[in-house]
């Protein structure tokens, strides 16, 4: 059902980024839907190519800029983005939440633990992001 | 008569009960100017903690002493009473602190920078654990028929490792948040906070049967995130310490008060603590249980006595063993918190 969705995820740990994309794989999502980026291009991402994705899927602890930096920088150029974008991270602080209303990022995902977790959180994600445009 | 005082390194004023300046020994003259020893000085900071009550002064906060700054400098005044030919006087002393103040500030911004260290590594550790325990759990997702008994053994005592490791952290986490402690304490309903608790051990309370049974709820004045993380701590422990063997493992949860404070009673039916380990479950890092499938970090009382310090309270706990636990927690109503004087423990 997400066959003809795009997905941009901006992650830097190649652990992580092989967990999405086998939970991706479980959930029955083609491999070559996505782009993943470690955050440093992400910029240019969103200016050149916002429109071809359908959601954008955003860590918050990056090596050059944090999540809550590169939307600030994104701002800062008037870069209207209408794709959703949502934060999934590791963290499952109160003032990351927080900070994600604040944003006004659509939702904030904190990565599981277990694998079959893991699976059914992307597939929540997805649906909720995908399926409602 | 206050000749006495006129060589003390100290600053000595002398007020008689109109507040009217009887006596300044020289160290307050050359400190102050004149004008602010009449006006302000005594007028807004002393003033506040003397009352007139019928013919007799009472003094609040006798022995507590006022911090006061002036011109970049800080002092701690003293004020005591005293009669004299049938007058009453009050004699004020002030001790310049402001080196002292200065230190106090210095170790302030290293303890927070110790904290902040403490915190960044705890949630630095906490990724790369998450990630240990998603990829053993892959492994057994995907190969799970390749594997014989004894390689699915070890992979669950690396994963309850990990949890454990996990629990660690995150109880670490937490006794660096009350550290850090900045919370306002504002009025809330004890019932709702206690609602919201028992919502997130829903599964468990289910799972194990167990009966949540509470009773008249209040409005308390507490931290409430400090409030629900006491009450997350006692009830994990009551479900984990329940007796299997009942049909119906209870825990009641009450509360009451009275004019001084708020009473917080969690009684569980359960297994119960031995006598001779009753007094050391408040220490930290013990765990009574030598149980291999207890996952606690062992700090969780700990978390729940400093929490309750903070509140300017105690808690106590009544055991029988095998009949079950209560534990009674207080909570002063009139909290005289000062969180930078707080003396603080360092995990």
């Amino acid at each position: 059902m997400f066959e003809d969705k795009k997905i941009l995820l901006i992650e830097d740990s190649e652990a992580d980024v092989n967990l999405f994309k086998i939970a991706l794989e479980e959930n029955q999502f083609s491999p070559q839907k996505y782009l993943i980026d470690s955050g440093s291009e992400s910029i240019k991402y969103f200016k050149n190519q916002d429109p071809n994705y359908d959601l954008i899927i955003l860590d918050i602890n990056l090596p050059m800029y944090n999540g809550y930096e590169i939307f600030e920088q994104i701002k800062l150029k008037n870069i209207d983005i209408q794709t959703p974008v949502i934060i999934f991270t590791g963290s499952n602080s109160e003032s990351d939440k927080e900070k994600c209303k604040d944003y006004g990022f659509g939702n904030f995902y904190t990565k599981p633990a277990h694998f079959k977790e893991y699976v059914s959180t992307v597939k929540d994600c997805l649906s909720n992001n995908l399926i409602n445009q | 008569m206050f000749d006495l005082f006129h060589h003390l390194d100290n600053g000595i004023v002398v007020l008689d009960e109109n507040f009217i300046v009887e006596y300044l020994n020289p160290v307050v003259k050359n400190t102050f100017k004149q004008e602010t020893i009449s006006t302000s000085l005594f007028n807004t900071d002393i003033n506040q903690h003397l009352k007139l009550k019928n013919t007799d002064f009472e003094i609040q906060n006798l022995n507590t002493p006022i911090t006061i700054s002036y011109e970049d400098q800080s002092f701690e005044l003293k004020i005591s009473v005293f009669d004299h030919e049938t007058k009453n006087f009050f004699l004020i002393s002030f001790t310049d602190i402001t080196k002292y103040t200065h230190r106090e500030q210095l170790l302030e911004k290293k303890y927070r920078l110790l904290e902040d260290f403490i915190y960044i590594v705890s949630h630095d550790l906490q990724s790369p654990l998450r990630q240990i325990r998603s990829y053993l759990d892959l492994v057994l997702y995907q190969f799970n028929e390749l594997l014989d008994d004894k390689s699915k053994t070890w992979i669950s005592f690396i994963d309850t490792a990990s949890k454990r490791m996990q629990n660690h952290i995150k109880s670490l986490l937490i006794i660096c948040k009350i550290n850090n402690f900045e919370d306002v304490f504002n009025e809330f309903d004890f019932n709702s906070s206690l609602e919201r608790v028992t919502s997130v051990y829903a599964e468990d309370i289910k799972n194990c049967k167990v009966q949540i049974i509470t009773n008249n709820s209040s409005k308390i004045f507490a931290s409430e995130t400090l409030l629900e993380i006491l009450l997350q701590n006692l009830i994990e422990n009551a479900i984990k310490f329940r007796n299997k063997n009942l049909d119906e493992p209870k825990i009641e949860i009450s509360i009451t008060e009275n004019k001084l404070y708020w009473k917080i009673l969690v009684k569980d039916n359960g297994i119960g603590i031995d006598s001779d380990k009753q007094s050391m479950i408040f220490d930290r890092f013990k765990k009574i249980s030598n149980d291999a499938s207890n996952l606690g970090s062992g700090l969780g009382l700990f978390i729940c006595k400093r929490i309750v310090e903070i509140h300017n309270g105690y808690i106590n706990l009544n055991s029988i063993k095998g009949e079950g636990s209560s534990f009674e927690i207080c909570l002063a109503k009139k909290i005289v918190e000062n969180q930078k004087n707080k003396v603080r423990e360092y995990v």
